[in-house]
């Protein structure tokens, strides 16, 4: 009976938590940064807001705008339920990771063609934008998913997580492969100092410039799909890398435990970030490159160190 | 070159030209439609005077007056034709002629000789073919009908394969005023880019002649709300000019203090956005905080935020006393400190400076052949500063050396409006040292004589502002002209970024920060 809830609980923590996290982390930034800021809860009430509200939609666009939003909604949504949260065990024969960077691509993937379809300037820079920065950061994911396999002989995540869940000494290997996925969510959640979140400059947007012509709730599915795939990258990184804690049996206790760790680690990564937005300027789009072969270096370097280590 | 010798070196070139020298400092030529444009090739080529502007004044014919200045003596020199309807182009050897032309062209009706660039430039499409504003049978308080059917504006395309054009603007995203930015660009790079401003002309020239001249410095200050104190002290200076005035110390000093505060606010708030539009979001919102400050101290002190009001003619329309003058030293103090640390650590982010290093740079060479002024042409090499060369107020003393940089990057202007921030500082410092005891609001009426002209100018925020005045009955002005500093120096920025990739655009655009007012004056 237990494992049912649990299988409905932990998609539903991401999918109600995850605008309260990008609430957690605009707070952080407005606190470094010397002012109150909005509430935490700013995020939920933006949703709600654009909900009710009335949309515009391009006249030269087709239905790739008008269904594609609910779509990339749905593929977040459904990628939150093939992941571990709170619970793992070696029972779950779902979670390969591979179903879960394709699920995530399909967002990718549909907003790029949101971006082209409305026809206009910006949402097509955008798009190649996105394009150009995520053919780089493919490889990476790869890379990592390569080390985790070499590490633990799974692409389950579950089990990944299973097998990692007793450690806390890491390797030096694991640590640079945590390093460049790190590197990875930021590229892939348009996150400093890939792509600035906060900007109104059209010009220099990247994710931004695609959804520009969105409004309504088609822009609220798209906002509350990224929020999702954003708090969905950090699980996977916390719960590939560190998943100490995370509950292996069904026992109230340890799983309100794993909750409450889980929370604080999330909050903990949500400072990193907060740290890197605040006190760095975005990097030039030409430079980003740089930074992504870096990481896919990190992730060859951890799997060598791992093979002789 | 001294005025009286380059008076006496024209006359000897060609001696049926007549010469006039005003004010100590400006020396008036006039010549013919055939003569002009080798009289100013003259003068720009072998006598190294710097083009400043070019404008109409309406008697029984239309006088064209090309304004041009040695920077180093600091005098004035304006060559004057009359026309009746058509005048000579100076585009072949004046690379920002055109937009003075076009300009008048637009308000005064008359043809452009031999020009490569006659388009349209105030009047957009939605104008009706035969309306001169500027001219003296418009009547003042009419509108422009807007028609509903238009022709196209054409802007320089680019072809061949993968090459298009992004169109942005006239309305922004953020709220600002209105400018078209077309860019043709190749994949990322910007191979072309070409401003369309002067969506909202507002007429002020020509509201100019229909004020009173007592009230006249209200409408000075917003011509550009960001350089009131600017401007009211430019029309201060033309009107004493022109009667032949001469302030206290005291109220030199204050006048010193209120330009100084106001580009404190301004090139902090530039600093800020600069930060901003590279997402370096610390440092921008402390620098914000600071600007707000100084926003709050004016306000203290003068009861404006924009230090609107406080400079007139012959006076200042503000009381000053021990207790203002302490506030301004502590929050000074209490901020220098502080914001010293702010900078140096954006001068040691190596994230920001990666940024703004070598992006956006407009050499020397160009910077020169545009005219540039202020901060924009100073990081540019041109060592210029309209403090040193036409010093006023207490300047002639206190500014002893412009400020410049070398390579003109983005880089450069930020350390430079740094600089100026940091220069205003002292400045304040000595000039509030000068004042003792209070300073009593003094708003004297002023009558000016008819037929008087003069030139002022002053170094704005953005550069170097021009401003003639020349009087007419009832104590208003005939004519009004204001050569504003953004109406060259905006042309700086489609060179600064060709070649640039179109996401570092708003970052060169922030760091030029041109006003969009200044055109539509």
């Amino acid at each position: 009976m237990l494992i049912y809830i649990v299988y409905i609980l932990q998609p539903l923590l991401i999918l109600l938590l995850a605008p309260l996290f990008m609430g957690i982390l605009g707070k952080v930034k407005a606190c470094f940064r010397g002012y109150t800021g909005p509430s935490v809860f700013q995020v939920y009430y933006d949703i709600a807001k654009l909900m009710k509200k009335d949309e515009v939609i391009s006249k030269s666009s087709s239905f790739v705008t008008t269904i594609g939003p609910l779509f990339t909604l749905v593929a977040a949504v459904s990628c939150t339920f093939i992941i571990p949260v709170f619970y793992t065990s070696l029972a779950f024969s779902f979670g390969n990771i591979f179903v879960i960077i394709f699920t995530l691509g399909i967002i990718k993937f549909i907003t790029s063609l949101i971006g082209l379809d409305s026809a206009s300037t910006f949402g097509g820079m955008g798009s190649s934008r996105e394009l150009f920065i995520s053919m780089l950061a493919e490889p990476i994911m790869f890379v990592v998913i390569t080390f985790l396999f070499i590490e633990t002989k799974s692409f389950n995540i579950f089990t990944i997580a299973y097998a990692n869940s007793t450690q806390l000494s890491f390797g030096p290997g694991h640590v640079l492969a945590a390093l460049a996925f790190f590197i990875l969510l930021l590229a892939e959640n348009a996150r400093m100092p890939v792509d600035n979140p906060e900007t109104h400059l059209e010009l220099t947007m990247v994710h931004e410039a695609m959804i520009l012509d969105l409004s309504g709730k088609r822009l609220a599915y798209i906002e509350l799909a990224s929020a999702i795939k954003f708090v969905l990258f950090l699980t996977i990184l916390i719960n590939g890398f560190l998943p100490y804690g995370i509950a292996t049996g069904l026992n109230l206790l340890t799983m309100g435990t794993a909750i409450i760790l889980f929370i604080i680690k999330l909050i903990g990564c949500l400072i990193v970030i907060a740290v890197i937005e605040t006190t760095m300027a975005k990097f030039r789009l030409f430079r980003v490159p740089e930074l992504l072969t870096f990481a896919f270096a990190l992730g060859i370097v951890s799997i060598i160190i791992n093979h002789y280590a | 070159m001294k005025i009286n010798h380059l008076e006496k070196e024209i006359t000897n070139i060609n001696n049926r030209i007549q010469t006039q020298i005003k004010n100590n400092n400006e020396l008036y030529i006039n010549t013919t439609f055939r003569e002009v444009k080798n009289i100013v090739g003259i003068l720009i080529n072998n006598l190294k005077l710097i083009f400043v502007g070019e404008f109409c004044i309406q008697e029984e014919l239309f006088s064209i007056n090309i304004i041009l200045t040695n920077r180093r003596q600091g005098y004035f020199v304006i060559v004057r034709y009359d026309v009746s309807d058509a005048l000579v182009s100076l585009q072949d050897f004046i690379l920002q002629s055109h937009l003075f032309e076009r300009e008048i062209s637009d308000l005064y009706g008359i043809k452009i000789v031999d020009g490569k660039d006659t388009r349209h430039i105030v009047k957009h499409e939605g104008w009706p073919e035969n309306i001169f504003p500027l001219r003296k049978d418009y009547a003042f308080g009419d509108k422009v009908p807007l028609l509903s059917e238009v022709s196209g504006y054409k802007f320089k395309k680019i072809s061949g394969e993968g090459g298009y054009q992004i169109p942005v603007g006239p309305v922004h995203a953020g709220i600002i005023e209105p400018g078209h930015f077309r860019f043709s660009v190749i994949g990322e790079p910007i191979e072309n880019l070409e401003i369309r401003l002067m969506y909202k002309h507002k007429g002020i020239e020509k509201i100019c002649e229909n004020i009173n001249a007592n009230k006249l410095n209200l409408l000075f200050e917003r011509v550009a709300g960001e350089s009131s104190v600017a401007y009211a002290e430019c029309y201060a200076l033309l009107v004493e000019k022109l009667i032949e005035f001469k302030p206290t110390d005291e109220v030199k000093a204050l006048r010193v203090v209120l330009l100084e505060l106001e580009r404190i606010y301004n090139y902090l708030d530039d600093i800020a956005g600069m930060c901003v539009d590279v997402g370096y979001s610390y440092p921008a919102k402390k620098f914000n905080y600071f600007s707000e400050m100084i926003h709050q101290l004016c306000e203290r002190v003068t009861g404006s935020r924009f230090l609107r009001n406080t400079i007139v003619p012959c006076g200042i329309n503000i009381d000053f006393n021990e207790k203002n003058k302490a506030d301004i030293l502590d929050t000074l103090k209490n901020m220098e400190k502080r914001l010293n640390a702010i900078i140096e650590k954006t001068l040691g982010s190596v994230s920001f400076l990666d940024r703004v290093e070598d992006t956006g740079v407009v050499y020397n060479k160009t910077a020169n052949r545009l005219g540039m002024t202020g901060v924009v042409g100073r990081a540019a090499g041109i060592e210029y500063d309209v403090r040193r060369s036409f010093p006023y107020e207490l300047y002639r003393e206190i500014k002893l050396k412009a400020n410049t940089e070398i390579s003109g990057s983005v880089f450069e202007r930020y350390k430079l409006k740094i600089a100026e921030i940091r220069d205003a500082f002292l400045f304040i410092g000595k000039a509030l040292s000068l004042i003792e005891g209070n300073v009593v609001k003094n708003k004297p009426e002023v009558m000016v004589e008819e037929g008087l002209e003069a030139y002022a100018t002053v170094e704005t925020v953005k550069g170097e502002l021009v401003v003639y005045g020349k009087m007419g009955k009832d104590n208003k002005f005939d004519r009004i002209y204001f050569k504003t500093p953004s109406f060259t120096n905006w042309n700086g920025l489609t060179y600064a970024v060709s070649g640039e990739i179109v996401p570092d655009f708003p970052l060169c655009n922030k760091s030029f920060n041109m006003s969009y007012a200044e055109n539509d004056r």
